[in-house]
């Protein structure tokens, strides 16, 4: 792995990552996958599809109130936000077209 | 007066009178006076609200009203969890500001209990690490040995209990995360099975892999909170309804004899580089359960050890996605501020917000999910779970449970392998295989001369019956 490939993976990921931390990590990355590298030992294979026992989803009914939220949920989101208006939640303008 | 040791002797003293729930909680909150500027286990403390509470229970009590077995009971809860109303930052700058609105499902059923929450405790940023090190709020002691670490992720929980600054803690498992801290730390950690605890309202790390379980000073205390917290919960998809058969069944676990129990020992568990102070220790366990009558076989585990590199391609791959929802926009810490466009909010925020562990293992993750990669890493990994698993099923065909040492050494010192990636990925080596076939395990204290040692007892998935059989037997002939 180079340096360019960590570079590309930080734009993947959605993260800066400073160029010297560039070079640590790729030291670091080629000795966690030649460790990984171990596993093409490995010949056998399996099934791993997953072994449904029962059918996992529920009925398509309508749901009450999620109980987990208490009923001062609504005032406590808005309070948690450093800005609203007339209940809504204000957040910064991200795009300006 | 000292803090009792177990919830059942605190049960005792509460009900005759001979200890008030706030005589408690104002040792408990002494201790973590005196040992937390040190130790650094709790991130929070909730002094007031715990004097509150415990007054109520003391009106009760002296009303002459029994209380329940887990009424008054002082826990921390690692800070990955959520409690209403109270800061969880998962120990990283990137839920710094955040304040949670809801409680996990846990937290519901332990306050329906009657468990007083005394704090918040420390942890590896995102439950990423082995020695709670990587906390963005400094690292946690080891309550012991101050000079070295108290094992991770769940650290603080693990110094909390050890350090007599609680009676018992919630901590999440995802490789080892409550094993091996107990294990350091001298305590026992209890992962169950996959699925047997709801994870609603945890922080997800990885989420085929975490599971939430008890720190406490006796298998039986495991018991009595496991209890406290199993079962199907509706908000979580992955949480399993329990046969009668696969819920705790207590009196069963004080009773039962444990003579007509086989423990396999996988060989490749007991190599030569073992630590000779673990293997001795680990022998005086075995000769400890031969007198009770157990027998032991030798089985092999032929996969385990490639239990590490799958698990350092499931859980990256995990993370990734998990902790692609923390942008800078939605909550948490955001750089918005200084940000020139949409792009630039995300990758500052994320650059950050998060330490390097966290975006090591993020961008692994993106690296072994990534075109051209994906069935070199990804699927092979998910070959090999599948092998592991296997494994497992077969040895439990012959064995009741499973023993091994649970860490390879003894707690090292702060700073020895923060530099050092893979050596500390190896610290979960007898841990992980636990978690990536999905059955229980549990470390307790075994015999030691210095430093704390914890053996590792694993059942197949929900015989947590077994398992803790096996623990309170083993304490209750060593006396602890």
């Amino acid at each position: 792995m180079k340096s360019s490939d960590v570079k590309h993976l930080a734009d993947l990921a959605y993260i800066t990552v400073p160029d010297e931390q560039q070079t640590a990590f790729e030291q670091d990355f080629e000795g966690i996958l030649e460790h990984i590298a171990t596993l093409t030992e490995v010949s056998e294979e399996v099934d791993t599809l997953p072994q449904y026992y029962h059918q996992t989803l529920r009925e398509d009914i309508q749901q009450p109130r999620n109980p987990a939220f208490s009923s001062d949920i609504h005032d406590k989101l808005l309070k948690g936000m450093p800005e609203t208006e007339n209940d809504y939640l204000v957040v910064k303008t991200i795009l300006t077209k | 007066m000292s803090t009792p040791l177990s919830i059942t002797d605190l049960h005792t003293e509460f009900n005759n009178g001979s200890k008030k729930p706030s005589e408690l909680i104002e040792e408990i909150l002494s201790n973590i006076e005196q040992s937390n500027p040190e130790i650094n286990a709790y991130t929070e403390v909730f002094a007031d609200e715990a004097r509150v509470q415990a007054q109520e229970l003391d009106h009760k009590q002296k009303a002459g009203q029994e209380l329940r077995l887990l009424e008054g009971v002082p826990m921390s809860i690692k800070d990955a969890i959520l409690i209403d109303g109270k800061k969880t930052t998962a120990s990283s700058l990137m839920l710094e500001p955040y304040t949670a609105v809801y409680d996990a499902t846990v937290i519901k059923k332990l306050r329906e209990a009657g468990v007083i929450f005394v704090g918040k405790t420390n942890l590896d940023e995102f439950a990423m690490g082995s020695s709670t090190e990587n906390s963005a709020f400094g690292p946690t002691k080891n309550p012991v040995d101050p000079a070295r670490v108290p094992g991770g992720s769940s650290g603080g929980s693990a110094a909390s209990v050890a350090g007599s600054m609680a009676l018992a803690s919630l901590g999440s498992d995802t490789g080892g995360s409550i094993r091996q801290p107990a294990a350091l730390t001298g305590v026992v950690g209890l992962k169950p099975t996959y699925g047997r605890v709801s994870r609603f309202g945890l922080i997800a790390m990885a989420s085929s892999l975490d599971q939430i379980g008890p720190f406490t000073n006796t298998s039986l205390d495991a018991a009595y909170l496991l209890q406290a917290i199993e079962g199907h919960d509706e908000l979580y998809a992955t949480s399993a309804t329990l046969t009668p058969e696969q819920l705790l069944d207590i009196p069963k676990i004080k009773e039962a004899k444990v003579s007509q129990m086989t423990i396999g020992l996988p060989k490749e568990y007991f190599i030569d580089g073992i630590d000779p102070e673990i293997r001795t220790s680990i022998d005086q366990v075995i000769a400890t359960y031969t007198s009770l009558g157990v027998t032991f076989k030798e089985i092999t585990l032929p996969y385990s050890q490639y239990a590490i590199p799958t698990y350092y391609i499931l859980m990256p791959a995990e993370v990734s996605s998990n902790l692609a929802r923390f942008d800078g926009i939605r909550y948490g810490l955001s750089k918005a501020e200084e940000a020139e466009n949409l792009l630039d909010v995300y990758k500052k925020s994320r650059m950050e917000g998060f330490g390097d562990e966290s975006t090591r293992r993020i961008l692994l993750g993106t690296y072994v999910l990534s075109s051209g990669y994906y069935d070199a890493y990804y699927s092979k990994a998910k070959q090999i779970q599948a092998l592991i698993r296997r494994d497992f099923e077969q040895a439990f065909s012959e064995v009741d449970a499973i023993l091994t040492p649970t860490t390879p050494h003894t707690a090292f010192k702060l700073g020895e392998k923060t530099n050092d990636p893979i050596s500390m990925y190896l610290e979960d080596i007898f841990t992980v295989a636990t978690n990536i076939a999905g059955i229980p395990g549990i470390s307790i204290p075994a015999p030691t001369k210095g430093l704390p040692i914890g053996f590792q007892l694993m059942t197949k998935h929900f015989d947590e019956n077994s398992l803790l059989t096996l623990g309170n037997a083993y304490e209750q002939t060593v006396k602890i």
